[in-house]
């Protein structure tokens, strides 16, 4: 060992000091292991979907090709004579291997097929199950387009309060979101479109490439000083609509203001673009809806406010 | 010595690319043993007009040898190949394919034509020459019948740059508010894992700090994982703890290295680690996943981790910023390592294995 590496530290030692503080603390159950798996499910969710059915589709077939087995050994030899020895001891067992590998063939070839049955199977349950959960948003298929809440910045502004954080979902490119931020509200976006979301980012916004409901899941409750929401109030099917309130409800703090900007349903057909309209999982819900449905919630205060195409329903998480 | 010109064949010649400065290193101690050197490139930054040529003006002279400096797939490869002149080839490694199947497949099939354009050259290439022993051992395989290791030339007093103002006073607005900084500096990249610092951060925060932040600095080489990446972050509720900042300045990443607590590297796949360098330079601990060339290129002056749970990574990571012996000694250790890493002994290096492979020795 040279001078050098005398003086330093020893690594074994060191890391299996830390081996045992973390079984402690795992035993103590202040990390368990479960949540580490978690977290690799967690990560695994946004892997590109696709690669699970085609590896299940490869493995399948890599099965395939390996279920016929095959008896007719190689015989040949470099040194003289134990090839002929081979093709003898190949010739005098064949039948007792034909009739092994027969077998083991058709054993394969039958696990094949009753692997491919039931990927086919748990193909169709899955199709049923997709009917059953409330349709999702694909942000892939909808267009970038952001949409114009420059009418209701002044409001926004006024309402919400300059201390605490403010989220804003979907937050589009983050127009309405700049206003904020330079009013001095704390303000961040979510938004499930990555152009939009990095059309915001590039103006220098906190923009987070979200889904709303999954975002709010993920506050921590009482957390936020305002929200703010748009976009997915018009679109999102009626349970995740319900849903979005309830976590609006838990994850403000009492006193908090919430902002609900609603296209009316009459002008939704012709505001937003045919492709968006036709692949929307809802349907917005009329203003005095969405008063309805917050006055059975934990919100107090309310009041709609025409605009036109848009009204905007404000509210107060009760204390 | 036979040969009167070395010159270099280079894909892409960019501004705070750890490869150009290494070829220009080269082409330096080239000039410098008497042969005449110039670099030809497919794509070169405004920064080097001056300083390389675009590959089809090359034209043939007596005595002139080619050397490729081989990181990635190119056409230039195949150009290189069927030129007459004896041939080098410097192995930086190409990242391997799998790393990015799921998430990039056309730049996966690129890696997978850059490491064959890398395996058909060990028929052509009179040696082979390895930033890392890491990298050597690919050659080997690659069928290179002779090769060398001369680790990566780097400059070291381009570390020595002035912090950027306002990020050195905003990481210091963050520290004022308490818990730890984390930096990992590389391209956001599957094979670089921030998603597995994503895993850690969230480990510290339950375990240790729960206001520490993690600083992941350097433009993405995958959208698709970037994307990931974020989504994964706001999942998390990690959105005022993780800073995604993408490309940065050589002062803002100076203000970036001098205003956190430790450096952290969970990458599985580095042919050398360059960003390791500069950690040490300024003072920073390591903490590493004794991944590829990692191991290597630190020596001593890291804790090198071989288990990535996020629970020891974080255990790791705390014991490294609360005991300051351990810390002391892995600083220390960080000097020593850029001591035998320092520019002068791995141009002395380089120029002996140039001078042993031209005349004939190796």
């Amino acid at each position: 060992m040279s001078e050098a590496n005398e003086s330093a530290f020893d690594n074994e030692r060191v890391m299996a000091e830390i081996r045992d503080e973390v079984a402690r603390r795992r035993a103590a159950g202040d990390f368990p292991p479960s949540l580490e798996r978690e977290l690799d499910l967690a990560f695994d969710r946004y892997v590109p979907a696709g690669s699970v059915s085609s590896d299940f589709t490869e493995a399948v077939k890599a099965a395939d090709r390996a279920a016929y087995i095959n008896v007719a050994v190689p015989t040949g030899s470099q040194k003289p004579g134990v090839g002929e020895v081979k093709r003898v001891l190949r010739k005098a067992m064949a039948w007792y291997l034909n009739y092994l590998a027969q077998q083991t063939t058709a054993f394969a070839t039958a696990s094949v097929r009753a692997m491919r049955s039931l990927g086919e199977r748990l193909e169709m349950v899955e199709e049923q199950l997709a009917e059953l959960v409330p349709a999702r948003d694909d942000a892939a298929d909808r267009p970038p387009v952001a949409p114009d809440l420059g009418q209701w910045a002044s409001l926004c502004i006024e309402r919400l309060p300059v201390r605490g954080r403010v989220l804003h979902a979907e937050c589009g490119d983050g127009a309405l979101l700049g206003s904020l931020v330079e009013a001095g509200v704390d303000a961040y976006g979510v938004e499930p479109r990555g152009p939009l979301v990095d059309a915001a980012a590039t103006a220098g916004l906190e923009a987070w490439p979200d889904d709303p409901v999954e975002h709010l899941s993920a506050v921590a409750e009482g957390y936020l000083a305002g929200l703010v929401l748009s976009g997915c109030v018009d679109r999102l099917a009626l349970p995740r609509q319900r849903r979005l309130i309830e976590l609006a409800a838990a994850k403000l703090a009492p006193g908090a203001p919430l902002i609900v900007i609603a296209t009316f349903p009459r002008a939704w057909a012709t505001s937003v673009p045919p492709l968006e309209a036709d692949l929307a999982p809802g349907r917005p819900l009329h203003p005095t809806t969405w008063s309805h449905l917050l006055g059975r919630s934990r919100f107090t205060d309310i009041v709609v406010q025409d605009g036109g195409d848009t009204a905007a329903v404000t509210a107060k998480r009760s204390g | 010595m036979s040969a009167s010109a070395v010159h270099q064949v280079i894909p892409s010649l960019v501004r705070w690319d750890a490869i150009g400065n290494h070829s220009l290193q080269v082409q330096s101690i080239l000039r410098e043993m008497g042969l005449d050197s110039e670099i030809y490139v497919n794509d070169v930054g405004p920064e080097y007009a001056g300083k390389a040529h675009f590959f089809d003006r090359y034209r043939s002279q007596p005595g002139a040898w080619l050397m490729y400096q081989a990181s990635t797939g190119s056409r230039l490869a195949s150009w290189f190949a069927q030129r007459p002149e004896p041939k080098l080839v410097n192995y930086h490694n190409v990242t391997p394919p799998q790393f990015f199947e799921r998430w990039e497949p056309r730049l996966a099939d690129e890696m997978v034509d850059g490491r064959h354009q890398i395996a058909k050259l060990a028929g052509v290439a009179r040696h082979g020459i390895a930033v890392s022993r890491y990298n050597e051992e690919e050659l080997i395989e690659f069928g290179y019948r002779s090769t060398s290791t001369s680790p990566l030339m780097v400059d070291m007093s381009r570390f020595d740059t002035p912090s950027d103002p306002t990020t050195a006073g905003w990481l210091d607005r963050q520290r004022e508010r308490g818990g730890i900084g984390i930096l990992f500096h590389g391209r956001i990249s599957p094979n670089k894992a921030q998603h597995d610092l994503v895993k850690v951060l969230v480990a510290y925060r339950r375990l240790y700090d729960p206001r520490a932040r993690l600083h992941l600095t350097g433009g993405a080489s995958s959208g698709t994982y970037r994307f990931a990446l974020r989504r994964f972050i706001a999942g998390e509720g990690l959105w005022d703890g993780v800073d995604l900042a993408g490309p940065v300045s050589s002062e803002e990443l100076a203000a970036y290295f001098r205003g956190v607590d430790v450096y952290v590297s969970l990458s599985e796949h580095e042919g050398f680690g360059a960003p390791l360098l500069e950690a040490m330079f300024n003072g920073l601990p390591i903490v590493a996943f004794a991944s590829s060339a990692v191991p290597e290129t630190v020596g001593d002056a890291a804790l090198l981790l071989t288990d990535k749970a996020p629970g020891v990574v974080a255990a790791a990571i705390h014991r490294v910023v609360t005991d300051p012996v351990l810390r002391a000694s892995l600083v220390e250790a960080g000097r020593r390592r850029l001591t035998e890493l320092d520019l002068s002994r791995t141009r002395s290096s380089m120029r002996t294995v140039l001078s042993k492979v031209l005349e004939g020795q190796a």
